[in-house]
């Protein structure tokens, strides 16, 4: 699954590792959503979009639409 | 909690079993061999108190399933302590090891009865499992190392 997740962190001038303290996951986890190896769960998409104050579907693009 | 205080609890648990796990195999073959050689310090020691030799034998038996029960919940405790993308590559490497032991037990069995080969002692699907965990965690690791980390 594609997203926005490196341009919004990019943006605000974070590393992956402060990304990960922030969202309470580890540096390879960041690195593994980024690069669109691993979806992350419900729970976790929900903390991240929360995060970037912008709705999950703004951040993660499935391919449907 | 980090994957580094996950490892950390999980080797304080792990490593104590593992030793535990040597030592009693260890001293049990070498109290069963007292029990049958007439030469040895156990058989010795034992002589005339055979009843509290055996009790302290079938203890050391128990030892090492007590110690494999503590590896394996050391390792359940640290699969729910990981996040959820390093509880998915733990995941991958016990389903990999667990398929390692279904193909040897099948296939070994299938060997034996059609080839009347000797029987595959049942112990040695612990190492059989955890050397197929280890080579696929080691697999997936190495697919991450090759991705470069951002600062």
């Amino acid at each position: 699954m594609k997203n926005k997740l490196k341009v919004l962190r990019a943006e605000r001038g974070w590393s992956q590792a402060v990304l990960g303290e922030k969202l309470d996951v580890s540096r390879q986890s960041i690195n593994a959503i980024e690069s669109g190896r691993y979806d992350p769960s419900l729970p976790l998409a929900f903390k991240i979009a929360r995060l970037f104050a912008q709705a999950i579907e703004d951040i993660f693009e499935d391919g449907e639409t | 909690m980090t994957e580094k205080q996950a490892l950390s609890r999980y080797y304080k648990i792990s490593l104590p079993a593992m030793a535990l796990y040597i030592i009693s195999i260890a001293a049990a073959v070498w109290a069963r061999d007292g029990m049958i050689t007439s030469e040895s310090v156990f058989n010795f020691w034992s002589q005339g108190n055979l009843g509290f030799a055996r009790a302290i034998y079938y203890a050391l038996v128990l030892m090492p399933i007590i110690a494999l029960c503590g590896m394996a919940w050391a390792h359940w405790r640290f699969i729910t302590e990981l996040d959820e993308y390093l509880r998915m590559i733990q995941i991958k490497g016990l389903l990999f090891g667990l398929l390692c032991i279904l193909s040897v037990a099948t296939g070994w069995g299938m060997i034996e009865m059609l080839l009347r080969l000797p029987a595959l002692p049942v112990f040695w699907l612990v190492p059989i499992f955890w050397l197929g965990f280890s080579i696929s965690i080691g697999f997936i690791k190495a697919k991450d190392r090759g991705i470069t980390y951002e600062e």
